[in-house]
């Protein structure tokens, strides 16, 4: 990635690196590396963001997705809806 | 009663007919429209004659309200209620009719003063023609039978003819007051007509407000979109955001060995 290209992404506050998330993914049975681990982290939160406004019946285009996956603020609130979607599901570790 | 003395607006001739004057010349400066409400004065003429007759306010609040047990909050209130009921007397006062001001102020001071005091008494707001058949009521069963009468006593099997006010209103007068005698939750609602609800049905539950829906309903859709990603997907999304901080380790196929 060079200097000249935009960002795609935001550095999350309270969140994981993706080193680490290599790491614990590859321990799992996921063998990847950080930029495996960061493109897959894209492309999910792409595909989250696109199926959350289905359900909740909004029409998005992908220029949106990429301002909303820039924006810190929706980061930190879709860190707290996911800490309570994830409750009670097989992955919940709280 | 010498608190009374005290407040009496004392004017002296001179007072009065310069009084007199200025409202003269107020009548003459409003602009009425075609329904006949009013809809320009000179606004600085009317508070000159409010500054200038604002103790009336006072002796009328001392008059027919010190007997009354009230906070200092609410007296503050009630004063003013009272300027209120001033400025629409002002603004209705026709000075060729040949009545004193003090006469009519009177009355929209009491009037504005009553009102506001019976809408503090209830839980429920009444329209202002309730608030007064509900005064009448009390006031005339009170000097002539039944001088303990309290609007408890209003009985559905009387006719409404008794009362002098019309069966609606009376319906109205009850639910109002009902806030006040409240004894239990379970007490059936307001009248029959609403079935099987009891007031504790009426109170609003906190716990399931419109923002605890919204959280809910987007919980739900997140959950949905969580599901619909693919493992490694949703396993990096969770861990991004620290809401996992370990995987379980993955199954292996036995053919893939």
């Amino acid at each position: 990635m060079t200097a000249n290209t935009p960002k795609t992404y935001v550095v999350l506050e309270d969140g994981i690196d993706f080193r680490t998330i290599a790491k614990v993914m590859t321990k799992g049975g996921y063998p990847m590396n950080h930029a495996t681990a960061r493109n897959v982290w894209i492309m999910a939160m792409r595909n989250f963001i696109t199926e959350l406004a289905d359900e909740v019946g909004i029409d998005i285009t992908e220029d949106t997705i990429d301002n909303m996956l820039l924006d810190q603020e929706l980061h930190s609130s879709l860190g707290e809806v996911l800490v309570t979607a994830n409750r009670g599901t097989e992955f919940s570790t709280q | 009663m010498q608190l009374i003395q005290t407040l009496s607006p004392q004017k002296t001739k001179h007072d009065t007919d310069d009084d007199m004057i200025l409202f003269r010349r107020y009548h003459e400066t409003k602009v009425f429209n075609e329904d006949g409400k009013l809809i320009k004065t000179d606004l600085k003429l009317r508070n000159e004659l409010a500054l200038r007759n604002q103790k009336l306010v006072l002796f009328t609040i001392a008059k027919f309200f010190s007997h009354k047990q009230l906070t200092k909050e609410v007296k503050e209130d009630l004063y003013q209620e009272g300027n209120i009921g001033l400025f629409n007397a002002i603004d209705n006062y026709n000075p060729t009719m040949g009545f004193k001001f003090s006469t009519y102020c009177c009355w929209w001071t009491k009037q504005a003063c009553s009102n506001y005091l019976l809408e503090q008494g209830t839980e429920l707001t009444v329209p202002a023609h309730v608030r007064t058949a509900q005064n009448k009521i009390t006031k005339n069963l009170r000097a002539s039978k039944q001088p303990e009468f309290t609007m408890r006593d209003l009985d559905n099997s009387l006719a409404p003819e008794t009362y002098g006010v019309t069966e609606k209103m009376i319906e109205c007068i009850k639910a109002a007051m009902k806030t006040k005698w409240v004894h239990s939750l379970y007490e059936p609602a307001w009248s029959a007509s609403d079935g099987d609800m009891t007031l504790e049905d009426t109170i609003p539950d906190k716990a399931l407000s419109e923002e605890k829906f919204d959280i809910t309903l987007l919980t739900t859709a997140a959950k949905r979109a969580l599901s619909s990603l693919s493992e490694r997907e949703r396993l990096i999304l969770l861990l991004r955001y620290n809401v996992i901080q370990a995987i379980p380790a993955k199954e292996v196929n036995s053919s893939d060995c």
